[in-house]
């Protein structure tokens, strides 16, 4: 921080992309304060954020961006966070997913006070709780760097919880590895794929196993049984369209679509209880789309936990039985997918509290 | 043995040879301060350092002068330097690789050109006094030679080359510029967080290359040191692994100045000792092998490293080549 | 448009690039010939014929080959879970101590009956000489690089100490031990070749080589076909994915350190049971070092290693018949090459991809347009 000041003594323009994000409460203060007093001397400042009550703290202006492009701009006086929260989300057609009325079973996933810091003792998730039923997809939506990813660390067992409770089915999981909690019967589809999700280095046979390495099909003996693993890799392409159709290419050669469905080949393809899963159909063209949206209905009617976490509120929407909606870390309200984008919006911005009871229901 | 004078008899040479033997030490870890706080690494400091020496064996035998032999030394030692900034700041290549490619280029040319060149064993030929800086004697300042304060001043703080002042010079001046300037600070934030310094539209690749070419300079220094001050002449294999106890006295100091000297220090004396120990009995523990000695440089480092006894973290960025996002 | 990491196909990813950067590194090893004044042609006329003209010459070059096997593996396995172990030199001297004790408490015994016994010490001993950084990587996140460096000098003292104070004989100056009975000695195979007409001469390769060979399938099995081989190469890969996957980079990388260890251990069978019959100071001769070489040039693959060590093996014993026949050219001419293929196979390595890769994708196209 100190060093950022020295450098940008001097510059006119100031270009700030989320600067709260890693910051505690006081020192967001201490750089707001500063950020005025450049003001006070003539500099520019641009903040990109996605926190609107700093939007309305420290600007003059304020612009809306969505898909890539500027769709409102205002001073900021004029607008108000509902205003701001509405351009946001913005209004679009659901995509249409044919699904039929949810049968919600017994629980199969519940997270109960989960609390999550950060090494710096920084809160990312605080004092969630929820349930997700067999048969039904519960949907997470909120404006990325929420507390999602977060959240779905920790249930995958990625990340530990600094407090509270994670189960899968009656089974405590709070305090299990990812490799224990996968047998138990958890699929984790990684919101970022290139990053968790898959080796890209990998063959695309590879990647079907990461994970599954252990997987007694192929890894009963002292060596791997690549004959198996590659019958499995065949089925696996045939059954989820996977193209081009060469379970030994290197991965990083399939386009976002097919390495997606990669994962949810491996993911899903091996009937888990409950899943998770994260940005299904981020950088995905309109037809694997369409294939990732029917395969978790579909999952959904065979009885499985889905709980989704997606940018896209289209997709929310036309995905979830159920919605809650996160903001900084909190659930700040639950509804149906039939709610008005304005509501979830509204929401997502964690300006329509005291819902939060129902969250739990 | 409670006799002060006699003490200081026994004290004052080792003391004065531990300061002739951390020179080069001290050189070549501010080398490496100022490329790896940019963010480059360079296990490489051997091998430039080897390099140096021999140009500057080389340079002063043909020029007959040792300013002619440092310059020979920094210039080479500067080329391998930026082969190195090359690998790593342009092609974005493994630093480590980079560097263990540089000391062997240096160990084999070296005695390959020096016995082409002098058909000696790839030795230098063997420097006249007149070739060689040689120890400025400070006067004795009224000082009885034969007192205690005048065997200190005498065999301590008198007697020493110019090389040796440079460099304990150069620990304040890197010290000056690192953290009292601009251009230090930059520097440092370029091996920290090479986003933010590229953001604020300052060229994180010349950075690095100006900390690459300084370190080269600085190698030169140490090099020349070895051949030209504390040697006549070079012979092979002439550093002997002090690259390497440079790199440890880094890691020892956590990439700072002041601790880089009293690291450097520290090594020089541990040398000293464990040559004036030579097979002498030590009251009380017997003769303590030479090599405890030697090994303790590694060994205190590798426990340092461990964190055990505080940590000691590199800057940030050191070894990760810059990519700008597109 | 990162060129660098753009996907080439894999005749240029694996042949083309790696031969364009050997290439650059021998033709100015050439210019390096020529500037002392000999000419380069006639230097690789005689390194090859010094290296395979003749079977005492073969089994010089499979002898260093051998070693230089074990070391690239070594640096190879390390490479593959993301670590690079510049340590081999040190772990293959322990790896010594190893031999050497054992071969020293069983002196007289039969080669066949001791060879496992110091076959598994030296590995243990390189091993375990390769623990200590490697666990202070996996739990305290020390640089191994560093760590590794440091205990190739504390594994030199430690040698300078055992070798002068407690394993050296008595009465005898020189640092190291007494040489073993002939019995407990490794064959050579030239003892068993003679009687089939070849002649190998006074060329040391022993059964040692075929260990190595045993040894680079091991590695490719390890690495390729079981499921720890998979997890270390997701961790070099992707430690994030790794997590993911329910791995503990952590564990990974100590066990593929052991390995990486073990294997720089059993170098030391060769020179210490099969070569020198004793152990003594600095036998390992910087073959620690050219496994970083080996395994770079032969892209961390047990058959490229394996093929980038009968090059250095050509190298090295060429570089002896060169140095013999043309004096200018010490064998310091090997040190020389074995830092051009570091440098540019590998901190270089990328330097002509988009080169080549732009000269591949015109050559498509126009064989696609004919």
């Amino acid at each position: 921080m100190e060093i950022l000041k020295t450098l940008y003594r001097g510059a006119e323009i100031l270009i700030l992309d989320e600067p709260t994000a890693v910051l505690t409460p006081s020192e967001v203060e201490h750089l707001f304060r500063i950020l005025r007093r450049l003001q006070g001397e003539g500099k520019t400042v641009v903040v990109i954020t996605h926190k609107l009550k700093e939007i309305k703290a420290v600007t003059d202006a304020v612009s809306v961006m969505r898909k890539g492009e500027i769709v409102a701009t205002w001073p900021t006086a004029d607008t108000s966070v509902e205003a701001l929260a509405e351009a946001m989300v913005g209004r679009r057609v659901l995509l249409e997913v044919e699904k039929g009325p949810s049968v919600p079973g017994a629980v199969e996933l519940s997270v109960e006070h989960l609390t999550l810091r950060d090494k710096r003792g920084v809160v990312l998730v605080d004092d969630v709780s929820f349930q997700v039923r067999a048969g039904e997809i519960v949907g997470i939506a909120g404006v990325a760097g929420n507390g999602q990813s977060e959240l779905m660390e920790a249930i995958a067992g990625i990340r530990r919880a600094a407090t509270g409770t994670i189960r899968l089915g009656e089974r405590e999981i709070t305090d299990l590895d990812p490799a224990e909690i996968r047998d138990l019967g958890l699929a984790h589809i990684p919101e970022d794929r290139h990053r968790m999700g898959l080796v890209l280095g990998f063959t695309a046979e590879e990647n079907l196993m990461l994970g599954h390495q252990g997987d007694p099909r192929w890894a009963s003996g002292l060596l791997l049984d690549m004959g198996a693993l590659r019958a499995a890799a065949e089925a696996d392409f045939a059954e989820f369209d996977v193209r081009p159709p060469d379970p030994t290419q290197r991965t990083a050669l399939f386009s976002g679509g097919n390495q997606q469905k990669i994962i949810i080949a491996r993911e899903i393809g091996r009937e888990p209880k409950a899943a998770i899963v994260g940005q299904p159909t981020r950088g995905v063209d309109i037809g694997a789309i369409e294939a990732i949206h029917r395969r978790l209905i579909a999952m959904r009617d065979q009885g499985r936990a889905i709980l989704l976490v997606s940018a896209e509120l289209d997709e929310i929407r036309s995905l979830s039985d159920r919605i809650l909606c996160m903001c900084q870390g909190r659930i700040t309200g639950e509804c149906r997918p039939e709610t008005s984008e304005a509501e979830i919006g509204l929401m997502m911005a964690g300006l329509a509290g005291g819902r939060r009871e129902e969250a739990r229901a | 043995m409670s006799d002060p004078a006699m003490i200081v008899d026994l004290l004052a040479p080792v003391v004065g040879s531990g300061i002739r033997l951390s020179v080069p030490l001290l050189f070549a870890c501010l080398a490496g301060l100022w490329s790896e706080r940019s963010g480059v690494v360079d296990i490489g400091l051997e091998g430039k350092m080897l390099a140096a020496a021999f140009a500057a064996g080389a340079g002063a035998a043909a020029f007959h002068s040792p300013w002619a032999g440092l310059v020979a030394g920094i210039v080479v030692s500067v080329a391998l330097a930026l082969v190195h900034g090359f690998a790593a700041i342009n092609q974005r290549g493994n630093q480590i690789v980079s560097g263990v490619a540089i000391n062997f280029l240096a160990a084999g040319l070296t005695v390959l050109l020096g016995q082409v060149w002098y058909g000696q064993g790839g030795r230098t030929p063997q420097l006249a006094n007149s070739e060689r800086f040689l120890g400025l004697d400070l006067g004795s300042l009224g000082l009885d030679p034969s007192s205690a304060l005048g065997r200190i001043w005498s065999d301590v703080i008198s007697g020493h080359n110019a090389l040796t002042w440079c460099a304990f010079l150069a620990v304040p001046i890197t010290w000056v510029v690192l953290w009292r300037t601009r251009f230090g600070l930059r520097l440092r934030a370029v091996g920290d967080n090479p986003h933010a310094v590229d953001t604020a539209g300052v060229s994180v690749a010349g950075l690095r290359y100006r900390a690459v070419i300084v370190c080269g300079i600085l190698c030169g220094f140490a090099g020349a040191y070895l051949a030209v001050a504390q040697s006549a002449g070079f012979v092979r294999d002439m550093t002997a692994g002090k690259g390497f106890i440079a790199l440890a006295a880094l890691v020892f100091s956590k990439w700072k100045p002041l601790n880089a000297l009293g690291a450097c220090l520290l090594f020089g004396m541990l040398d000293a000792v464990a040559i004036r120990l030579q097979g002498t009995p030590l009251p009380g523990l017997g003769t303590v092998p030479v090599q405890v000695f030697q090994a303790l440089p590694y060994a205190l480092t590798v426990v340092l490293l461990a964190g055990f006894i505080g940590r000691s973290i590199p800057p940030k960025a050191s070894g990760i080549p810059y990519t700008k996002d597109r | 448009m990162s060129a660098p990491h753009r996907d080439l196909p894999p005749l240029v990813d694996y042949v083309v690039v790696p031969l364009a950067n050997l290439t650059v590194a021998f033709l100015i090893s050439g210019l390096v010939v020529l500037a002392i004044g000999e000419n380069p042609l006639e230097a690789v006329a005689i390194m090859l014929r010094g290296a395979l003209g003749y079977a005492e010459g073969v089994g010089f070059t499979l002898y260093y080959t051998t070693g230089f096997v074990f070391t690239g593996l070594s640096v190879a396995v390390a490479f593959h879970a993301g670590l690079f172990n510049i340590g081999a030199e040190g772990q293959a001297t322990l790896g010594g101590l190893g031999v050497a004790l054992v071969c020293l408490a069983f002196d007289g015994a039969p080669w066949w009956l001791v060879a496992p016994f110091a076959m598994a010490a030296a590995a243990l001993f390189g091993a375990a000489w390769a623990f200590v950084p490697a666990w202070l990587q996996a739990r305290r996140g020390s640089h191994i690089v560093i760590t590794t460096i440091m205990f190739n000098y504390l594994a030199a003292t430690l040698m300078v100490w055992l070798l002068v104070e407690v394993l050296g004989q008595p009465g005898s100056m020189s640092p190291e031990t007494k040489t073993f009975e002939p019995a407990t000695r490794l064959p050579f195979l030239r003892d068993f070749l003679t009687p089939w007409g070849i002649d190998l001469g006074q060329s040391p390769v022993n059964p040692m080589v075929f260990i190595a060979a045993l040894a680079a399938v091991f590695v490719w099995l390890l690495v390729w076909r079981t499921k720890f081989g998979f997890e270390l190469r997701t961790v070099g890969q992707n430690p994030v994915a790794a997590v993911y996957a329910g791995v503990d980079p952590g564990a990974v990388v100590v066990a593929a350190m052991l390995i990486s260890g073990g294997l720089a251990g059993l170098m030391a069978v060769n020179e210490v049971m099969g070569v020198q019959h004793r152990l003594l100071l600095e036998f390992v001769a910087g073959a620690g070092f050219v496994g970083i070489a080996v395994a770079l040039m032969g892209r961390s693959h047990p058959f490229g290693v394996v093929l980038s060590a009968a090059l250095f093996g050509i190298l090295y014993q060429g570089g002896a018949e060169l140095a013999f026949e043309k004096p200018a050219i010490s064998r310091d001419m090997i040190v020389v090459i074995q830092a051009l293929v570091i440098l540019f196979a590998g901190a270089l390595e990328h330097m002509f991809r988009p080169a080549l890769g732009r000269i591949f994708a015109r050559v498509e196209t126009t064989g696609g347009g004919a």
